[in-house]
Formats: C-alpha cells, structure tokens, sequence
C-alpha cells in the first residue's frame, strides 16, 4: 500500500459518522486537495498521467459532451483552436439539454477523458503544471464524504468509572520545557495526560494522530512553541509550528466531519510558561470531559 | 490577380449553363473572366499560358481536373489553380435543371475563389538514396532478387538465416518444385551471385528513411552489424507444417503414420520394400495450387517406386492439369473424400474414408499414412516484420499494400516482400514476384527521390505532443525526434490524415486549412441560399481518388442525379474530421456524406476505415445533443459503380 | 538515343509493362487492336480480389507523385511523353532487323482526330443512326458515332464505318473539326529493339462444345456476359434481367463449361471460380436465387472471403457436371447428377451462366505463330531473343499475377537492354 491509501484506510477506520460536508484546505496545507479537469482542451496527451507519480489518473476513451455544451470560450479562445471550433459547433447544433458522455470509438486517435482518483492523490500539483491546455486546476478542498463514504455508527461504548486519556504531543523545545516547568512549580494539571516529545510540533503528521485515536486516545493535543518562535523557522512562514497550526485547523473539520469533533486541538506555550502549560492542558482535559469517551471505544478493544 | 477561365467545350457546355449569368455573378469576385471553347487542345493551353501571369491565382471551370490539371499546370506558370468540373460534375448530369445548374456552377465557382486565398505552391524535395540493396532471406526468391539486381550493377547484400548452407535449399522441400527445374534453376541463380555481399544474421531493428535506411542484425557470434540501404526486400520463405488432423491419422501414436517428406526423403533401399500408402490431407486447409502440385508429383513418385498409392483429398488445385493425368496414369488412386476414422491393427492402418463422389463409406488398410505438410509462415516472420515494422496477415504472412495491384509493396515504403513469405507460390510466380520486387527496389536507388506535393506544417508553439497525427499517420511520415514532431517528406503520401487527428490545430495541411473549409463553406451556403432560397442542399466530401473518379464517372456514364449537393474534394476521406461534418451542418447544409475509397482498396491504406470510425463518432455526437443522426453518413464509392451518386442524392426516375 | 519497346495488347500486363518501362526510359509502342484499352478487364466491372474496379492502372511516376494508381479515364495514358498509344492497330509482321525487330503494324481508321476531339459529346448526341450495342450482348443501342465504354481510353468517340450513313451530322457539330470521315487506315513500320507480347484472352465457349443450349436460348450467357450484364454502365444498370426484359429469379451457374475437357479444353483457366462466386455474390445482393454446379472449387488464397460469403449467403452448391442444358417452354433447364446426393436434378432458371474458357488471342494472329505453344499461349520465357511475354497471353491467370509478371518482363527488358556493360 502507498503512504496515501495506508492514510485513507486508517481515516476510514476511525471514522464514527458519515461525513457531509466538504473541507476547506487551508493554503499552507499541502498534499491535499481536488483536481477539477475541464475536458475541453484536454488533447488526450497523456503529460499528466506519465507526470503522475501515483497513478492518480487514468484516461477513458470518452468525450464529455455535457463539459463541452456548457464550456464557455475566452474572447482570445482556446489555445486549442480545433476544441474551440469543436466546442462552439457542437453547441450551436445542441437540441436538447440531457446530455450523456459518449464513447470514442476504437481506433480514432486524438480524444479522451481524464478521470482522477482522488483516493490516490496527493495534490503534488505536477499534474496542474505540466498540461499544456490547462485543462487541470488543483483546489483547495478535500471531499471528504466522498473518500469517507456511508459509515456505520459504532456500538456506544460500555465504559464505567471513565476517566479521559489524552495523548499530548509536545515539541522538544519550549512545550516539553514548559511542561517541564508545571512540573517543577507543582502546579496540578490532570494526570490523564501522556506525553510524547517530538523535536517540533510541526513534526506531528496526521498518522500520529490517528494511531493515538485508534489506541484509545479521546483527544489529541498538540502543543509547540509561541508563533514566531518556533526553534526551526522562527517568523518564517513555514515555521513548524505555523505550518502546523494550518495543519491542525484543516484536521479539526475532518475530525468533525468524522465525528470526533473537538478532539484535537492546539497550543502554543514558551519554555517558561509552565502556568499556561497547565492551563492548556486543564482547560482541553475539560473538554473532553465534556465530550465524553471517544466513540471510538465501541470499535476497539483498548487496553490500559 | 484572379482569374476565372470558363471553357464551353466546344460551346456545349454553355447549353447548358448560362455563361452570362455566371459572369455577372462572379464579376464582383474576379478581377477578369474569359471564355473559351476549347481548352484542353494544344492552342487553348498555349493561350492559357499566354494569358496568365506567375502572380495571378487562377480558377478553372471546365472539365474534370483529373483529365485537365496536368495539361494545364504544364502551361501555366502560376501554381495556385483551382478546377471546378463544371463539365463531368454539373452539365452532364443536370441538364434538366437548367437554371438550378447554373446556381450550382455560381455556388462552386465561388468557392474556388475563396480556395484560391488559402492555396500554396506545393513543397518540392530531393532525397539522396543509397545505392546499395539488403534481400533478407536467401530462398529462392532472395536468389532471385539477388541475381537480377547483381546483374544490373547494384551492390546487394544478401542477409541469410544462421546455419544457412548452399544446399540447404534443395533439403527437406524447403522449396516446392519438380526438383530437376530446382536443380537448374539453383546452379544458375548461385553463378550469378559472385559480386553479392553473403552474410547470415537475424534482424534487430531499422532506422532511417526510404533510400537511406540502416539495418541492424545480430550475427552468430553475438555481434552485431549495421548497414545502409536504399531499399529491403523480405523474402524470407516459407515452412511446412504438419497439419493438426496428424494426430487423427495417429501421428505420433502409431510408427505407420509419418510425414509425406519423411517418407520421400527415407533411403532408396528401404524404399524398394512395396508398401501400400494412403497420403492424407487435411480436408480442412484449402491447398495452394503450389501445394497441390506437390502433392501430384509426390504422389506419383511414391507409386513409381513400386508402392500402391491412395490419395483421399477434397479440391486440389495445380498450377499443371498434366500433373493430375500423370499421377493417375502412374496408378496413382484419388478418394475424393475425408479420413473419418484411422484404427491401428496387425495388418496395418484400417482407414474409413467418406467417399463424396459415391456418397458411401470405404474402407481401406494401408502399410503407411503419409501425412501430406501444409505451407506456413516461416518463424522467422514475426521478428522480421517487428523489426521493420510490417503487417502480418490473419495467417501469419506478411501483408502487402494492395492486393489487386502492389504485389510486393508492404506497408512501409521502400521495403518489399518477394515469394513465399507473402503468400505460398509456385515457382514461376516466384521468379516473377523476386524479380518484381527487384524492380521496386531499383527504381529507388538508381536515382535521388524526387517528389512535391502538399505536406503537413507543424507548429511546435501549440503542439501539445499527444501523438494522434503520429499514431494515424499510415506512412511512418510523422516521428516524435527529441521531443519534437518530426515530418519526414519521401515518406508522406500528402493524405492529410494527420490533421484530422490533431486536438489542438497544432498541424495544417498545406492549402487545406481549418480557417479554408470555414470561409468555403460559409461561402458555400451564402451563394447558395441568395440563389436558391431556403431550398435544401447536401455537402458530399468526396475523396480526391476513387469516390471524385465515381462522381466524374457519373458524367461519363450520363447518370444524371438532381442538383442539391455540393461535391467538396480532399485529398482523402481519412482528413475528414467531426470539426468539418459539423460546420457543414452549422452553415446550412441538411446533410453531410462522407465519400471514400472501397475496403479492400483505400489508396491511403487507412483513410476509409478512420472516415468511418470519424462518421460514426460525429453520429453519436449528434443523436446525444438531439440532431438526427441521419445527417451524417459514409459510404464508399468507385468509378465502376457511376451510379452511386444516384444512390446517394436520388436521381430523376 | 532511348530504346524503344512495342507491346502488343494493352490489357492489364500490357499497360502494366508499358508504364514500367516507360518509367525506365525506354520509347514504348502500345499497340491494342481495339478501340479502347483494357482487354478482359474493361468488359468486367468488378473484380477479385478487392471488389473494386477492373480499370485500375498503377501511375506514371513522371506525371503523379506518390505510389498511387489511377482509373483509366484520368491515367493520361494516352498524352505520355514517352508511353505512345496506338489502338485499333494490328501487328502485320514481325521482321528481325539487325538487334532488334521491325514491327509492322496497320492503324484502322477511328474517324476521329485524337488531338483534336474534346471528348464534348455532341456527335454522339447528333448521330441519328442506332445500332445493337454488341459490348453490351445487344441489347440496348449505341449510335454509329460512340464510346464503347464510359472510362474507355483514348476518351475520344469512334465510327463504325458499317452503320454509318455518311450524313455529316457529327462532322457539322464538331466546332474544333476533329471528324474526318474520309480518314484511311495507316500502316506504319516501328523500329523495336524488343517486343512484349500481352495479347491476352478472350472468355468465350468453343465451338465444338455442344448441349448448353448457348446461342439457341438467350437466356444462356458465358460469365462474361454476366459481367456485362451486372454492369451499372451495361444495358440493365446492372439488374439481372432475363433477354426479355423481366428480372431474373433464379439463376444457374456451371462451372468449368468447355475448360478441363477432353472433348473442348484441356487446360484449367484458373480465375472463373473465383470470378463466377463474385458473381453469384453480386446475384444474392439483388436477392437471386443461385445454384453452382461444380466439379472443383479453385479459389486462391487472397480471395477466400468470396468461397465463405456464397456459403453464407445461400448459394446452393450442387458438385456435379452437368451433361447438358435444355430449353422448355423458353427457359433453360440444367439437367446435372449431384454427385453427393446421387440426384438427377433438372434445374429451370431464368438465366443459365457457362464459366467458358480463356481462350488465348495471341492464336488468331498469323504474325505471332511461331512464338505459342500447342495451346496457342506464349511462352513465358521465350526462346527467341528479344521476344518476351506477360499477362494472360502466357496462360489464364489473374490480376495480381498479371500485373507482378509485367513488372518483372520490364525489368527482364531493362538488363537486357541497359544492364550492366551495356
């Protein structure tokens, strides 16, 4: 299996609901997002699938006649000059509004529909670049139900005596420094927490997460250095914890679209900000108090 | 300035067409106008000549290109002519409509003029070639071939399989043919071959173009070798097979049951034991005349010897009658039938034989069944024809250009194929098909090639290299060379198939642009709806070869049909694409028909098969976007059928 | 100075070799006794093994670009600067000059002035005179002044001087004066450093071969005929219609009528298997009834699709000879033993078709004699220097053969006159 359709299988695993809305991808979110294709222009070329490291595309032999009756050419046309004529005859001649791809018959070189796969893609872009017409557009939304698809609530949980158990990771910098301090200072925060120090926040990828919430985690925290000071990218924009802070807010929606909504969160803190630590990690141990245990448990067996 | 040229041939054709309509019509759209009489006559040519300038651009409306266009550009100095049969294509076939007739040579004439602004000298090229030929196979045919361009000073080099010997020809029937001919035959090829280039080798690859080819082929040692040719003539043979029914006859199961050539070639002495033998043949696989001729002499061979002979056969064709005669008089005995069943016993091979001719079942045991070998493609066929990229047939030989009329011409120019590597042959036609495709290859390299015609143009700024016009191109004319597509011009065919492949216009036709069948047919439709109203009109794209010589017959046949549809030429119907139907629908035009090339016989190879494809497509096309599909159709078209036109349009019955 | 080249017959192989050689750069004579080029071939139509025209010729490569070929009527066959056409001329003799040969030849007048005729028609539309249109089995009428055929080359119309009244219709309507009906017969002596004999056949059925009634009932046709008849350009448009006029129903085909015969020919002319299963394939399409009777079905490799589509199309294949054809009540009766079934069938069909034999033309000409064998072809490779042979006047064959035999006498002919040391 590809890394991606090991992600996309473990994501199918933890989801609880069916999702229903489509997500947002933030811009310095990267390895996400949809491919729209406008077959107009599309020379059946191939670039894109030869360019394609995952095998993402396929080519159909097809010609989208709906794309192509409601296609609107630019005042300076298609570069593709024999589309556009195509483009605007057929829709001269149209009569009637239902209308059906059709099939190219074997043979007829110089036609063809890309299809995408949007379980395989990893939104690298090559694609986009290397058409020559231009036919393909990377955008920034994940379909989410459409790679999820119908889930099946599992069996609420039977768990007494619950107590929340969350995985906190913390970067090796300032958060595990300040989590440190909280420690050193006495200051209570709930013991349901287990920390895991990774050398940046940043370095927290959505595999990790979802191990967490598929050992029995009822919420994940991220904790990383204050913006802007982050120890690999200060105020550079792609600073760990910057790129993960859009990484978060992109997880939080699927995480809400799969019904784990409010699970995961993140926070920054400085090495010497132990009071905040705590408080950090009291106010999201609340919260999922609030929650309740993770939906999860009633798929899985969890040991302690 | 241009120029229309209206001949009335011998003022026949102005009984028909009003010539002063015409010319007042088509003031506004010609700079001047003549009429004559006779144009086709040695004086009106020279007047023709006299008349117009190198810069004029030049419309003829008179008879039928295909007679005329040459007399005539040897006389004019301009290139950019454009005909109109207004003789073959509209006098002779609509002088009942007279007044309609002339609104079809106004609407025609137009067109022409609009042709004129898109039209191009045509492309001129010179290609060197490489006086040396390569004969792959060394078989009779290769012999053959080999010795006759020897014998004109050619440098030829004769490429055989490896472990080829000089006797290997005479061996195990390698080559069917009363062996004394053979014998003779051999002694003189092999003298004649003293200044030709022997090796042995199997082929790897090709490269280069006709006249400059390179081959590759590995020797026996590993090696390999690359030479340069002009030309290649495959004659790499044939085998014999033993046919699957041996195993019915017990081949392989019973010692009694042997091949036809095992039993031929065992030792005198053994010979002399008389036996009795029953030659079967398998009933399912017709024999070549060849094979039948072998079977003949065979059969009475075996019973000069001594033995008793059967032959249980069905049809058995023979380049000889005589051959039938002397083995019968040899006692030779025919059971026209098939071999039902074959039991092995003590005393022999029992064999039930269905007897056609007394309609009743015979049985007769026999010491031997000799099972008779068919002719096959040889093995070395697939790799020969991967390499040098030519078309096998459904039986595994290896396919020419045209059956009727391009014996050894394959799909790829400059490479022939001699003997039986084609086709099973008997020994005459072999001489005649090596020498044949000697001739091919000599007159390749005894001069630089010399073509002109229009060619396609590639703008590599809008070229997205997709390949289609590649991939369709049915000549090898378009290559993909570091990252660019290449035309190669001794190879184009100047079809035009490749533009209609090509998604983004990125390749052009010369005179044939997609802005020219635009502005054509939109003048097209102009001039005819100021003419004729809101009467119906029909486009028909005929290609420029059989299906224009069809609608020419038409009028020499005097097969009249209405008027109503406007005959569009292009070079093949295999150009035609969905954009060029659909425009001509768009302008107006009630239906559009796609004329072209018989099955067998499309003179572009391809063309007829890929308008269909394109026809069927723009069908479908239409029926989804809620037209008729019926607007849309292909047929084919011959000159030997001039009233297929009828066919098409109506006639006046 | 260029060598030059006499073929006599321009058929097939004759056009063929010519065009070859004039490719080559020899001066070629084409001779041809007819008014219009194609031989065999021009009165077919249709044929095998691509089902497409029978008047194909490969292109001069001086005048067209590219490995095309073309009709007849667009082949400039005539207007070559090399190739020179000669129809309605016989060779009178032969005579070895030196090298080379001394060929007499007598060109009977057409009436018609081929440099002058712009093949406008209006001599023919003039002419008052209508006869039986014998290329076309008599029935319908051509004019004294006519094209045998629409793609006959040269394209310019002929006379026959037998039903012409001498009115001068034609002559008053020919604006460019290209009639001259006082136009005489011309001999000419042409200087030949070779010969090509390419006489070809004729299809016809012997004389001596009794009992199919042909020629007593006109319902009775050698394939030829059928050809003709089958025509779009013939006198039915192609229909299949009965001497009097009704369409045909049902027709019977007798294969090997007068060929591998003792009593007839002896030899087997090889294409009327094959030429009479098109024929039987173009009778189903119009939806007629077709009975073959056979004693063998001979049909090359390259054409046995026509075998298959018969059997699929519902020929009815009877294998047998028949003994003869009788006439009953005005149609012909096929009296034949279906040697399978040990039937005897008595047959009625409109029209009954004898697949007659090749019959070799080169025999009806003194000048040719000493060059044919007991059958009266030539032999292939003849054993008098300078003389060579292709096409059907060497044995019956096809098309494809044909035209690959002429190649390889044009190449024969150039080593032998330009080869090497030459």
């Amino acid at each position: 299996m590809t890394k991606r359709e090991d992600f996309i299988h473990k994501l199918r695993e933890i989801a609880v609901q069916t999702p229903t809305e489509i997500i947002e991808v933030p811009d310095k979110v990267e390895g996400f997002g949809t491919i729209v294709y406008k077959p107009q222009t599309c020379s059946a070329c191939k670039k894109c699938m030869d360019v394609c490291e995952v095998d993402a595309l396929d080519i159909e032999l097809t010609l989208s006649l709906p794309e192509f009756l409601v296609a609107t050419i630019p005042e300076d046309g298609y570069r593709s000059k024999n589309r556009a004529a195509l483009v605007s005859l057929l829709q001269h001649l149209q009569q009637n509004g239902d209308v059906q791809a059709i099939s190219v018959p074997t043979g007829l070189s110089g036609y063809g529909s890309i299809s995408w796969m949007q379980d395989k893609c990893i939104a690298c872009n090559k694609c986009v670049e290397i058409c020559p017409e231009d036919c393909l557009t990377l955008e920034k939304q994940y379909n989410l139900p459409a790679i999820i698809g119908e889930v099946v609530p599992p069996p609420a949980a039977e768990v007494s005596d619950w107590e929340p158990f969350i995985i906190c990771f913390v970067c090796w910098e300032c958060s595990h420094a300040a989590a440190d301090l909280a420690g050193l200072m006495h200051l209570h925060y709930p013991a349901n927490i287990r920390t895991i120090r990774v050398p940046c926040s940043g370095a927290v990828e959505p595999f990790h997460i979802m191990t967490a919430m598929q050992n029995g985690a009822d919420g994940v925290l991220v904790t990383g250095c204050l913006l802007s000071e982050c120890h690999y990218g200060g105020d550079d924009e792609l600073a760990g914890n910057f790129m993960q802070y859009d990484f978060v807010h992109f997880w939080k929606q699927v995480f809400e679209g799969i019904g784990l909504g409010g699970r995961l969160h993140i926070d920054f803190a400085s090495a010497a900000m132990g009071i905040k630590f705590s408080e950090i990690v009291t106010e999201f141990v609340h919260r999922i108090e609030e929650l309740g245990p993770s939906p999860l448990r009633g798929k899985l067996e969890v040991e302690e | 300035m241009k120029r229309l040229y209206l001949c009335t041939c011998n003022k026949t054709i102005d009984q028909v067409l009003d010539f002063k309509r015409i010319t007042k019509e088509l003031k506004g759209v010609f700079d001047s106008i003549e009429i004559v009489h006779d144009l086709c006559l040695k004086e009106g040519l020279e007047a023709l000549g006299q008349s117009a300038s190198r810069e004029d651009s030049i419309v003829i409306g008179a008879c039928s290109s295909q007679t005329l266009g040459i007399p005539v550009r040897h006389h004019v100095k301009s290139e950019l002519v454009s005909f109109v049969p207004i003789r073959e294509q509209i006098a002779w076939v609509h002088a009942k409509e007279k007044d309609s007739a002339t609104y079809k040579a106004i609407v025609l004439l137009s067109d022409a003029a609009v042709r004129l602004d898109y039209l191009e000298p045509t492309t001129k090229f010179t290609e060197t070639t490489v006086d040396e030929i390569l004969v792959i196979g060394g078989g009779i045919a290769g012999l053959k071939a080999a010795f006759d361009l020897s014998r004109l000073g050619i440098k030829v080099t004769l490429l055989e399989p490896l472990g080829m010997r000089e006797d290997s020809y005479l061996k195990d029937y390698r080559f069917i043919a009363d062996s004394e001919s053979l014998h003779d035959l051999l002694k003189t090829l092999q003298k004649g071959l003293s200044k030709v280039q022997r090796m042995q080798g199997v082929i790897s690859e090709l490269t280069g173009q006709v006249g400059s080819y390179e081959v590759t082929w590995a020797n026996q040692d590993g090696t390999t070798t690359s030479q340069e040719c002009g030309a290649i003539i495959v004659a790499t043979g044939a085998e014999h097979f033993l046919p699957q029914i041996a195993k019915k006859f017990l081949h392989g199961k019973s010692e009694r049951t042997v091949s036809l050539h095992d039993l031929l070639n065992s030792p005198r002495k053994e010979g002399k034991k008389r036996r009795s033998i029953l030659v079967a043949v398998d009933p399912e696989s017709p024999l070549a005349s060849v094979e039948g001729s072998h079977l003949l002499r065979s059969a009475r061979e075996l019973s000069l010897r001594g033995n008793t002979v059967f032959v249980a056969h069905t049809d058995i064709r023979t380049e000889d009658e005589n051959l039938y005669r002397a083995a019968r008089d040899s006692g030779v005995i025919f059971i026209r039938g098939s071999i039902k069943r074959v039991k092995e016993t003590d005393l022999g091979l029992t064999c039930r034989i269905a007897n056609s001719l007394e309609s009743l079942d015979r049985e007769v045991t026999v010491d031997t069944i000799a099972v008779f070998p068919v002719i096959g493609p040889s093995s070395s066929n697939e790799g020969v024809s991967k390499s040098l990229g030519l078309n096998l047939n459904e039986n595994g030989f290896i396919e020419i250009r045209y059956s009727k009329m391009k014996p050894v011409q394959t799909s790829r120019r400059g490479v022939f194929v001699a003997g039986n590597a084609h086709m099973p042959m008997g020994l005459v036609y072999t001489l005649s098909s090596a020498q044949n495709a000697a001739l091919e290859a000599f007159k390749i390299v005894r001069s630089p090639l010399k073509r002109s015609g229009w060619i396609p143009v590639i703008d590599e700024e809008t070229c997205d290299l997709c390949k289609a016009c590649l991939d369709t191109c049915p000549n090898d004319a378009l290559r993909l060379i570091d990252d660019r597509i290449v035309h190669i011009p001794s190879h184009c065919e100047f079809c035009g198939i490749c533009v209609s492949a090509c998604p983004t216009r990125a390749i052009e036709f010369q005179s044939h642009s997609k802005e020219s069948w635009f502005a054509r047919f939109e003048t097209i439709a102009e001039t005819h709806r100021r003419l004729e109203g809101k009467r119906p009109f029909t486009f028909v794209f005929a290609c420029s070869e059989c299906a224009n010589a069809s609608i020419d017959q038409a009028g020499f046949a005097g097969k009249e049909y209405p008027t109503g549809s406007y005959v569009i030429q292009f070079p093949c119907a295999g150009m035609v694409s969905p954009i060029e139907i659909l425009k001509g629908l768009v302008v107006g035009a009630e239906q559009v028909i796609l004329a072209h090339c018989p099955p067998a016989g499309c003179h572009h190879r391809t063309g007829d098969h890929l308008s269909e494809l394109v026809v069927s497509f723009t069908r479908e096309m239409l029926r989804e976007i809620g037209q008729d599909p019926e607007r849309v159709r292909a047929t084919y078209m011959i000159a030997a059928l001039p009233n297929k036109m009828q066919q098409e349009v109506g006639s006046h019955d | 100075m260029a060598k030059t080249v006499v073929v006599v017959g321009a058929g097939v192989a004759g056009i063929q070799v010519s065009q070859q050689l004039a490719d080559l750069g020899f001066v070629v004579h084409l001779v041809d006794r007819e008014s219009t080029v194609g031989g065999l071939s021009a009165h077919l139509g249709k044929v095998f093994p691509t089902d497409d025209c029978a008047l194909c010729l490969d292109a001069c490569e001086e005048l067209f670009s590219g490995h095309h070929r073309r009709c007849q009527y667009r082949s400039l066959l005539g207007s070559q600067k090399k190739l020179n056409l000669h129809t309605q001329t016989q060779v009178k003799s032969i005579k070895r000059e030196g090298n080379g040969f001394s060929v007499s030849v007598k060109t009977s007048p057409r009436y018609i002035l081929l440099d002058r005729c712009v093949v406008c028609l209006e001599c023919i539309h003039a002419c008052e005179v209508e006869v039986e249109d014998e290329f076309n089995l008599g029935r319908g009428t051509r004019k004294a002044i006519y094209r045998p055929i629409p793609q006959g080359v040269p394209l310019a119309p002929l006379i026959d001087m037998d039903s012409c009244t001498r009115c001068g219709k034609c002559v008053e309507v020919c604006g460019v004066g290209a009639i001259n009906l006082d136009q005489r017969a011309k001999t000419r002596t042409i200087r030949a450093d070779a010969i090509v004999l390419a006489t070809g056949v004729e299809e016809r059925l012997p004389h001596i071969l009794p009992g199919y009634a042909y020629g007593e009932c006109e319902d009775v046709l050698t394939q030829r005929e059928l050809a003709r008849l089958l025509d779009p350009t013939g006198s039915t448009v192609g229909k299949a219609l009965t001497a009097s006029g009704q369409p045909a129903k049902s027709v019977t085909m007798i294969l090997c009528a007068g060929s591998r015969d003792l009593n007839a020919i002896e030899y087997c002319s090889q294409v009327c298997c094959t030429y009479s299963l098109k024929h039987a394939l173009m009778l189903r399409e119009q939806g007629i009834d077709v009975s073959l009777c056979y004693m063998d079905l001979r049909v090359p490799s390259h054409s046995r699709h026509y075998l298959e589509l018969a059997r699929e199309s519902g020929v009815k294949f009877v294998r047998g000879k028949p003994d003869h054809v009788v006439v009953r009540d005005g149609r012909p009766v096929t009296v034949v033993e279906n040697t399978e079934s040990l039937e005897r069938l008595e047959m009625g069909s409109d029209i009954v078709v004898l697949a007659s034999p090749l019959i070799p033309l080169a025999s009806q000409d003194g000048s040719f004699t000493d060059l044919l064998d007991a059958d009266g072809f030539c032999h292939r490779r003849s054993k008098k220097p300078g003389v060579y042979a292709c096409g059907t006047s060497t044995g019956p064959t096809d098309i494809p053969t044909s035209v690959a035999e002429a190649n390889s006498v044009a190449l024969e002919i150039y080593t032998d006159l330009m080869g090497v040391g030459k």
